[in-house]
């Protein structure tokens, strides 16, 4: 096949569908990196906090910058492809899904940076070995959550984005085991009054990525299948979860 | 190593290019390809027309000697099974190839987006004729460092392609910071007993108090301890890399945690720590080995197990005071448990070799994740400030790792801060065992009913 055949034998139309969806498929592109950009930052967030150091905090911080004008570029891109394109149907919900996906991932970019800058008024302090264990689990399973809401999105799997809430129960959990040993280790004076404030919104930060992931599944799941109901079924199931 | 691969991919990539180039030239001047403009959202199939597979490169060079033409193939087949990721752009930065290493890199998923975005920036850079070249730590799971680098090909002022080569340096790296970990612990480990000891003599030298002596001559004392014992763990640590032990001796695995147990129950005992066995196994479990040095190496596991079992505290940076003075009163007794297991697995199928699984599994601190892959190393520390209270050599866990492969095993870790860490050695049975197994007879096993 050669260029000619290609250009002559098809009605513009077409072409300029192919264009459209190369425009999606770009912005679908765009989105997953944006995600890869803020599942990047969980890791790097714990080593920084339980590492204590603070120019990898720093770097975090400042790297945030990035995530925010890629999404701010997405969103234009988005808009852009919603005027000139008359999207219907799945492609509309698809774009609407992006724009949502942009504010929950971007979102939970910024609670990594607020860990940055907790870890960062904690310096010094010392942690509790049980602390550190537990902390490094969340920011795993934070990791792992937000990873699994992109799978999800990437592969329009809805029974994928279904389960993000049941998997985001362990995260709850480990969340409450948090709060239960920054009591403990305080009262025994293992830590102190103004790290354990710190780390309990530390936990609480890692806690909202998984709720930001299940958002996102939610999302993916109306975006398949067009249907709230389905969305709101899934989310009685996860009421303190979803918050909308 | 690494850069004998560059060295090769930059040949390859070199040949290739320059087949491509012969390709298209080819297919110009048939004229099948008018124009086209590099922006055309078509470009693409312009671009896979020529170089889509290796088929292609070799149709596209049809014409020549059919030397050229297995050359051509060879190559194309030597690029797509590089280990290094390979992205080749003509001069307007549409992509042309893209070998197999670097497809994955397309799915645009996760790590490979990222990677995907830096690929996207070097070559734009090359576009303009500079070299790049990127380093990106990925985090993963799983961790990767990669090195991401573009080069535009020239043809006097002319850029007429970019080649983007995409390397995997995570184990280099690793290897680099393995290396240069080694070299600064080592000289610091024999340096300071020894400039200890010689600034300890200067001083006892004029003094003409007898206490004061007398204490000088303790501090000599323990340095010189200390010092004796890192030489003796590396002579058996050079011992154990001369090589695989001629494995002439049957042992019982058994009696060999008994052994170990034995040796360090005093230790336990002191620090109110309670040694469990739980051996599923009713008879002996015998491996190949000498028993002298598989006995040293479970009772430096319980060791380790036993003084990690104390410490309740860690501080990376070794600049905080536990908070509301002392952390324990010194009589207050720990009630920790460190148990030992023991049992046969595999086996059920003929491809899976039975063998003995023996792990040593503490309540204690527990290992940082950063530093899991690391503690097997020599000298390698944690946190350098709680070893050196606890007095170890830094050379035990490397000891145990080299006994445990001599004797063709393997050893792992796993480990959750604050819960505790199991070190888990697996060794292949030995053939006495099988004979043993199918003539069942009742042996003692003393190690099975907990403590010694």
């Amino acid at each position: 096949m050669t260029i000619d055949e290609t250009t002559s034998n098809q009605p513009p139309q077409v072409e300029h569908r192919i264009a459209y969806h190369r425009e999606l498929e770009d912005l679908t592109n765009g989105i997953l990196r944006l995600g890869a950009l803020a599942c990047e930052t969980i890791p790097r967030s714990t080593e920084a906090l339980l590492s204590g150091n603070l120019s990898d905090a720093q770097a975090v911080i400042d790297a945030d910058d990035e995530v925010d004008d890629l999404a701010a570029e997405l969103e234009e891109q988005c808009l852009s492809i919603m005027a000139r394109q008359a999207p219907m149907a799945g492609e509309l919900r698809r774009l609407v899904t992006c724009i949502h996906m942009l504010s929950e991932i971007e979102r939970s970019a910024d609670l990594m940076v607020n860990v940055c800058k907790a870890s960062r008024r904690m310096f010094g302090q010392s942690l509790t070995p049980q602390i550190r264990g537990l902390a490094a689990s969340m920011s795993k399973e934070a990791n792992k959550l937000l990873r699994l809401s992109l799978d999800a999105f990437a592969d329009n799997n809805v029974s994928l984005a279904a389960a993000l809430g049941d998997i985001d129960d362990e995260l709850d959990q480990l969340n409450r085991d948090m709060v239960e040993a920054i009591f403990a280790h305080e009262g025994q004076q293992e830590i102190e009054l103004s790290g354990a404030v710190q780390l309990a919104l530390i936990a609480r930060y890692y806690e909202r990525v998984g709720d930001h992931a299940v958002n996102i599944g939610e999302r993916v799941i109306y975006m398949v299948t067009g249907s709230h109901e389905v969305h709101a079924e899934m989310a009685d199931g996860h009421g303190d979860s979803a918050e909308e | 190593m690494v850069g004998v691969l560059t060295v090769l991919a930059a040949l390859v990539i070199g040949a290739v290019l320059g087949l491509l180039w012969a390709g298209r030239r080819a297919r110009m001047s048939a004229g099948e390809i008018n124009s086209t403009p590099p922006a055309d959202p078509d470009a693409e199939v312009y671009g896979a027309g020529i170089v889509g597979s290796s088929a292609d490169v070799a149709a596209s060079v049809g014409e020549e000697p059919p030397g050229a033409q297995l050359a051509a193939s060879l190559v194309a087949k030597a690029l797509a099974d590089l280990r290094l990721g390979v992205v080749v752009f003509d001069g307007q930065g549409e992509e042309l190839y893209r070998n197999l290493t670097a497809e994955e890199f397309k799915t645009a998923r996760h790590g490979n987006a990222l990677t995907e975005a830096a690929i996207e920036r070097v070559v734009e850079g090359a576009l303009i004729g500079l070299s790049l070249e990127e380093s990106l730590d990925l985090y993963g799971p799983p961790q990767r460092s990669l090195r991401v680098q573009a080069s535009p090909s020239l043809d006097g002022d002319q850029i007429t392609g970019v080649t983007a080569v995409v390397e995997d340096v995570t184990e280099a790296r690793h290897a680099e910071r393995v290396r240069s970990d080694f070299v600064a612990n080592v000289s610091h480990e024999l340096r300071t007993p020894v400039g200890a000891m010689s600034v300890l003599a200067e001083t006892l030298a004029d003094c003409d108090d007898d206490a004061v002596a007398a204490r000088l001559t303790a501090r000599i004392q323990r340095e010189a301890v200390r010092m004796s014992q890192t030489i003796a763990d590396l002579l058996v640590l050079s011992r154990l890399d001369a090589g695989a032990v001629t494995a002439s001796d049957t042992t019982d695995l058994a009696s060999v945690v008994s052994m170990a147990i034995d040796r360090v129950s005093e230790v336990a005992t002191q620090r109110g720590v309670d040694i469990v066995v739980d051996n599923t196994e009713s008879g002996p479990v015998l491996v190949d080995g000498e028993q002298g040095q598989l006995v040293s190496a479970v009772a430096n596991l319980l060791d380790n197990a036993i003084k990690y079992s104390d410490v309740p505290y860690f501080d990376p940076l070794g600049i905080s005071e536990p908070v509301g003075g002392s952390r324990r009163a010194s009589d207050e007794r720990l009630d920790a448990t460190v148990t030992v297991s023991l049992a046969i697995e595999g086996g059920s199928s003929s491809t899976d070799r039975p063998e003995a699984v023996m792990s040593v599994a503490d309540q204690g601190i527990g290992v940082p994740e950063a530093d899991l892959n690391r503690i097997f190393e020599r000298f390698y520390r944690v946190d350098n400030a709680r070893s050196r209270d606890t007095g170890g050599t830094g050379l035990g866990l490397s000891i145990v790792r080299n006994t445990v492969m001599n004797h063709g095993g393997t050893i792992d870790v796993d480990s959750v801060e604050g819960r505790g860490s199991t070190f888990t050695v697996r060794l292949p049975l030995s053939p006495a065992q099988l004979q043993l197994d199918s003539t069942p007879t009742q042996t003692d096993v003393e190690a099975g009913n907990g403590r010694p």
